[in-house]
């Protein structure tokens, strides 16, 4: 992308007489903002909407209409109206506040929430920066987002703040351990952290998706999906915040633009765990019906006489089918994580908030012994069962046949005939076994591992 | 714009977060609040996990967020937080600190200077600077190969002498963890409340069997199994020296002898070294005996044991992957026994033994 910019400054400073190298730094400077400016976007804008569809779930669940006037129908614009009376509210620090650190924090945790969005894919090769880790990249970021919940609690100088600063330390340290046990499965199967590698394995019909790969991880990403919203503070686990016995604990003495900013990271948290459950259990940009995949097949549409318009085999270059067809991944993605968020609010509004001793019990003695079954039971399935289960009965296996890919490519790959031009990474000599030969998607990636947005 | 298009932006980044890690030191060691340092300390941590992606090693800069920011910080806060006395801790350094801190710093400082200059590969520049980030990028299944016992970079290794030395982590790794889990347990068992030991309450009689003592059911089976699984690889480890010549030449039909093939220094090791396995196994049996009646003593041994067969199978030509295995298999079931033993209703059984 970097590249392509700097053409295009090429050809502007051209008509001055000037030159811009094809590696030049205003290149990269400008496709690090379009990442910036569009991930940005999706936990800012993102943010605006689940508000508000937080406020109507929050009323239809409680048999009310939720906010109905702002911006015409719906009360749709209700979110920005409260925007706006948060810019002017007062920004108070308190006399006995850390002041460096109390004004800091809010940034800290809105940071952390952002951060882990530069890693993760929406759609075949579309993320900001595709890491080798992906995965690991994005657990050890969520982990720091408690971070600037605890320099909240601890500069405000309060009370309240404090104890619901070190409840939320002592909450997220323990939530950690189950939700690393959980991702490991998928990893596991699929052999590799990298979520592009991840999303691809499961493409093609929607039994393919790994949360059908065998029983226990099905069981594993309800574990899963009870520590992910542990682990970003929200109902029945927002002992942080609990305003019943704290005020509102770690924000209680934040107010205006500041306080937004804690609920922006909140709202971004609770997406990028919707997001990283889509990819990992929920076939992440392959939607349940590889509508990408048979297009092409279909005489007439071919994407044009020449095949211009869509993918060669192998190749990743632009082309404008297949661009049109990650869009379309890109709205699965995030179809699939907002059904997640809303399935979160669907649990605030239902369930009553438990106690500190309950969160720690819910994690020590259910969580972690349930999640460590499951991963040991998922190895096993995988190593001493050769059972079919439902993704390995139903048809169009991409992890089988390695020829199913979303992205408007003409005619598909026989089996196992993937292009072997970009060597794919070390990965151990495995004993051939009826269930696991065929799950090995390196080959399909190796293929795209150069596009990028 | 033609001199700016020459600044390479892989330097200036690099120049950017080292300023940072370094300005960012600097603040640590210069102010006096706790958390602050705390906070500093994760910004210099965060911009050194920077340089690390900046090199292409995806998966260290990872682990240096996720351990140090991520768990030893917020750890740290977290136990500022909980045992403060005032409400903003504060250091007040001593010249004598300073001094001291100084010259660690500095011999450190020098040893490192030292040691990368010493390298000589570090001192010419590369020609290809475009290869580079992507070099390491791609070993983190190499590294984690090599922690389960298989060093799949050493595969090409010609020489078997040194090919024997390359099996990988598994033994310091199965050490280290083992540590850390009795550490821990230790650790939670010392931090809980003991409403037992109030001077209130009289003394209990020491050495005073009761009859109402209970076992643990769990506690119970684990003994037993414990018992039968020693007994058998008692048994097994003595009739190794018999039967190795029989197998050696093929009596009990292939199936037996691929069995016994799995573990290869079953050919080679010395005799004695099986002798003293078997021992060691019976000795076990008897301090499952012990712990079954209620001496402490029993536990300790079950610990020693495991050890003393390392040692000696160290000194018998065993693979460390065996060794490993082997240590890991004794010592997880004895740990799993405190567990349950420092466990449950009070008073626990721990408490009750003698």
């Amino acid at each position: 992308m970097a590249q392509f910019f700097n053409e295009i400054l090429n050809w502007l400073a051209g008509i001055v007489g000037l030159h811009v190298g094809a590696d030049s730094w205003l290149g990269y400077i400008a496709a690090a903002g379009v990442h910036i400016g569009l991930l940005i976007q999706v936990v800012a804008v993102g943010a605006l909407i689940f508000i508000w569809m937080e406020r109507k779930i929050a009323g239809r669940i409680q048999d009310r209409l939720g906010p109905t006037r702002v911006g015409g129908k719906f009360g749709w614009l209700q979110t920005l109206a409260d925007g706006v009376k948060l810019v002017a509210k007062e920004d108070v620090t308190p006399k006995d506040a850390d002041r460096l650190l109390f004004k800091l924090a809010p940034y800290v945790s809105f940071a952390a929430s952002f951060t882990g969005y530069m890693a993760l894919p929406f759609a075949f090769g579309w993320a900001a920066q595709e890491v080798n880790v992906a995965v690991f990249f994005i657990v050890a970021v969520l982990g720091l987002e408690v971070f600037g919940v605890i320099l909240a609690g601890y500069a405000s100088g309060s009370k309240w703040s404090l104890f619901g600063g070190m409840r939320e330390a002592a909450q997220v340290v323990s939530y950690e351990v189950p939700i690393g046990l959980c991702i490991v499965v998928p990893v596991l199967i699929v052999g590799s952290m990298n979520l592009v590698t991840i999303g691809e394995a499961q493409a093609g019909l929607f039994t393919n998706w790994l949360i059908l790969h065998d029983p226990f991880t099905f069981l594993i990403f309800w574990v899963y999906f009870t520590c992910a919203i542990a682990s970003v503070n929200r109902a029945p686990f927002d002992l942080a915040e609990a305003e019943s016995e704290l005020v509102a604990g770690f924000h209680t003495e934040y107010s205006g633009l500041r306080w937004s900013f804690f609920f922006m990271a909140e709202y971004g948290s609770m997406f990028l765990v919707s997001g990283l459950a889509a990819v990992l259990f929920f076939g992440g940009w392959n939607g349940p019906i590889p509508i990408f995949h048979m297009l092409p097949a279909v005489p007439g549409l071919e994407g044009g006489p020449s095949g211009h318009w869509a993918y060669e085999q192998g190749e990743t270059g632009w082309r404008i089918l297949g661009f049109l067809a990650n869009v379309g991944g890109v709205h699965n993605l995030i179809l699939k994580s907002a059904i997640g968020v809303t399935v979160m609010m669907w649990i605030r509004w239902t369930l009553p908030r438990l106690r500190i001793d309950q969160v720690m019990t819910v994690c020590l003695k259910y969580c972690v012994p349930l999640a460590a079954i499951f991963f040991i039971g998922a190895v096993v399935w995988k190593l001493a069962f050769p059972f079919p289960f439902i993704n390995d009965i139903a048809p169009l296996h991409g992890r089988r046949l390695a020829n199913v890919r979303e992205g408007w490519v003409l005619a598909p790959n026989a089996v196992g005939e993937a292009p072997a031009a970009i060597p794919a990474p070390v990965t151990p000599e495995r004993p051939p076994h009826p269930a696991s030969v065929q799950d090995e998607p390196v080959a399909i990636i190796s293929a795209g591992q150069e596009a990028q947005p | 714009m033609m001199l700016l298009a020459a600044i390479n932006v892989h330097s200036c980044l690099f120049v950017l977060f080292a300023l940072l890690a370094c300005g960012f030191a600097i603040a640590v060691a210069s102010t006096n609040n706790v958390v602050r340092m705390a906070f500093y300390l994760t910004l210099s941590l965060g911009a050194t996990s920077g340089l690390f992606f900046l090199a292409g090693s995806e998966f260290v800069g990872s682990m240096q967020l996720m351990i140090y920011v991520g768990g030893t910080l917020v750890l740290l806060i977290f136990g500022v937080m909980l045992t403060a006395q005032s409400r903003f801790v504060s250091m007040q350094t001593h010249a004598g600190e300073w001094v001291l801190g100084l010259m660690v710093g500095a011999s450190l400082l020098g040893l490192l200077v030292v040691a990368s200059l010493g390298v000589e590969d570090w001192q010419q520049k590369r020609t290809d600077s475009t290869s580079i980030p992507l070099l390491d990028a791609h070993n983190s299944t190499a590294t984690g190969l090599a922690f389960s016992g298989v060093r799949v970079d050493q595969l090409d290794q010609q020489d078997p002498v040194l090919r024997a030395g390359m099996s990988g982590y598994l033994l310091p790794f199965v050490i280290v963890s083992m540590h850390l889990l009795v550490v821990l347990i230790g650790a939670g068992y010392m931090a809980r409340t003991k409403r037992m030991s109030t001077s209130r309450l009289p003394a209990r009689p020491i050495a005073a069997p009761r009859p109402d003592r209970q076992r643990n059911v769990l506690v119970t089976a684990l003994v037993g199994i414990g018992m039968v699984i020693n007994l058998v690889a008692a048994i097994k480890m003595f009739s190794v020296v018999p039967l190795r010549p029989l197998i050696a030449e093929n009596k009990f039909g292939p199936a037996v002898s691929k069995i016994w093939h799995l573990i290869p220094p079953l050919d080679t090791a010395p005799q004695w070294a099986f002798v003293f396995l078997g021992m060691l196994f019976l000795a076990n049996v008897l301090l499952l005996v012990v712990v079954w009646n209620w001496q402490k003593w029993g536990v300790i041994g079950l610990v020693v044991v495991p050890l003393l067969q390392a040692w000696v199978m160290s000194q018998g030509g065993f693979r460390a992957m065996d060794i490993g295995g082997n240590l890991a298999i004794g010592l997880l079931p004895v740990v799993l026994i405190i567990a349950l033993l420092c466990t449950g209703k009070r008073p626990t059984m721990w408490e009750q033994m003698e």
